[in-house]
């Protein structure tokens, strides 16, 4: 499901709408640096901040994100309503944004990230803060995205989420990638040598106390 | 992006505005309607039956051009410097443009237009209020459209540049309170430069203000201190100083990506 061959620093990058490595893109075959508009179109990013007016009503955030992109309305309002449906956000579509629960805005800002169809879905610690029933429902939409052909990278401090749904995972220690590749290979560095007693995490979770922590 | 998506983004900026603009119009709209009529009343009728005539009209007559024009540059700046602002500073918003493919010089073009349209507005309510209280003469409809938009246009640009530019919230307040509006008052909006002694006559004419009212009091008069053609050229020259401003941010990204 993920794909993190990115660094943290990248990402901080592009959520303020800088240019990240010309690498990421040559999977969906766009130089970035010839075509770097075409490239802000394949992607949708939805950052760890909320970054949302917070007089703007959902409905019209969608709506105005998708012009930005081109969309115009007669596409973009019936598109942004079948999306707060889907994301249960209907019944707020004319309630301030600043009005909205913290999950709330979190799904609001996903909504927004995914208007004008994007490929490459970037998410910054989409889950932080979000209690269990949304955290399920959140993975069981972006799951849904992912069958309709969207790559989903995001970045999580949550590993049991990550082991369970990627299907390629980067431990980034200190903003250096210490560790990649599929989820077998990097849960196979998982030795099966846990600490006894006290809180135990999944393998992921193991591999990456392994990889991170200095030997003390 | 398409030539159409790329109206259908700066569509979406104007409009976004246009609807703010309106429906928070106490503050848009209303306050330069109040104070221009008390500047009408005070100026007008109780000080102008003092006064006599200036240039061969009444003195209230002769005020409503500077007192329109203190209207548009205030609210065209204060809507570009204010929506600029506060995207990118309370909600951090303007991330939205930021990441989409809209590219700088539309955005700058929607968030002007938009600073255009209020003090265009503006401008024709403060004239309309003026009808309570003198008979508008008008010389050249020409010369009055040109200077609303073209004035509109530089302010409005000027205060994006500020808007970009401010650190905090007293950034976007400074300028207006104390160089915008200190230009204004000295630029003729209450006399004829005429009348002025040599030192202060000399000083109004450096301010670029005293051009664009006796621009703009020429097409409703058909008199002025300078001549038509140097109040346009130096609206020109800060159109261009403005624009080649904006250019350089447009090139740098605006500045707005961190």
């Amino acid at each position: 499901m993920c794909r993190a061959e990115i660094s943290s620093h990248s990402l901080a990058r592009m959520e303020r709408g800088r240019r990240p490595s010309s690498a990421l893109w040559r999977g969906f075959g766009i130089d970035i640096d010839r075509a770097a508009e075409r490239a802000r179109t394949t992607i949708g990013l939805v950052p760890q901040e909320v970054n949302m007016n917070p007089f703007e009503k959902p409905l019209d955030i969608l709506v105005n994100q998708a012009g930005y992109y081109g969309m115009p309305r007669s596409i973009a309002v019936p598109r942004a309503e079948q999306i707060l449906k889907d994301l249960g956000l209907y019944e707020k579509r004319d309630k301030p944004s600043s009005q909205l629960s913290g999950g709330m805005k979190r799904r609001l800002m996903i909504a927004r990230g995914i208007i004008h169809e994007p490929k490459l879905l970037i998410l910054d610690e989409p889950t932080a803060g979000v209690d269990v029933e949304l955290r399920r429902s959140m993975w069981d939409y972006l799951q849904g995205l992912t069958k309709k052909d969207v790559t989903i990278l995001l970045t999580t401090h949550y590993l049991e989420e990550a082991e369970q749904l990627c299907k390629h995972v980067a431990i980034i220690n200190k903003g250096e990638i210490v560790a990649k590749g599929t989820m077998e290979e990097v849960l196979a560095k998982h030795e099966g040598t846990a600490r006894d007693g006290g809180y135990r995490g999944g393998r992921l979770e193991e591999v990456f106390l392994k990889l991170t922590q200095n030997p003390t | 992006m398409t030539p159409y998506q790329t109206w259908i983004s700066f569509y979406t900026i104007v409009r976004k505005d246009v609807l703010r603009m309106f429906r928070i119009w106490a503050q848009t709209f209303l306050p330069s309607i109040i104070t221009s009529a008390l500047y009408f009343l005070v100026f007008g009728a109780f000080l102008g039956s003092k006064i006599g005539d200036v240039q061969g009209v009444s003195y209230v007559m002769f005020v409503v051009p500077g007192l329109v024009m203190l209207a548009v540059v205030t609210n065209a700046y204060a809507n570009t410097s204010s929506v600029m602002f506060a995207s990118k500073f309370f909600g951090r918003n303007i991330d939205e443009i930021l990441v989409s493919p809209t590219p700088a010089w539309v955005l700058v073009g929607g968030y002007v237009t938009g600073g255009v349209i209020r003090g265009v507005l503006v401008g024709v309510l403060v004239l309309l209020v003026s009808l309570f209280f003198t008979h508008l003469t008008v010389n050249s409809l020409f010369v009055v459209v040109a200077f609303l938009v073209l004035t509109s246009i530089v302010f409005a640009l000027a205060g994006l540049v500020n808007g970009v530019y401010a650190k905090s919230i007293d950034g976007i307040n400074i300028i207006p309170t104390f160089v915008l509006t200190p230009l204004v008052y000295l630029g003729g909006v209450f006399y004829s430069a005429e009348a002025l002694p040599g030192f202060w006559g000399t000083l109004t004419k450096f301010d670029p203000v005293f051009y664009i009212i006796n621009g703009f009091r020429y097409g409703f008069l058909g008199t002025s201190d300078v001549p038509l053609l140097v109040s346009f050229g130096v609206l020109a020259a800060f159109a261009l100083l403005f624009f080649a401003i904006a250019w350089y941010l447009i090139r740098t990204g605006l500045g707005l990506r961190q």
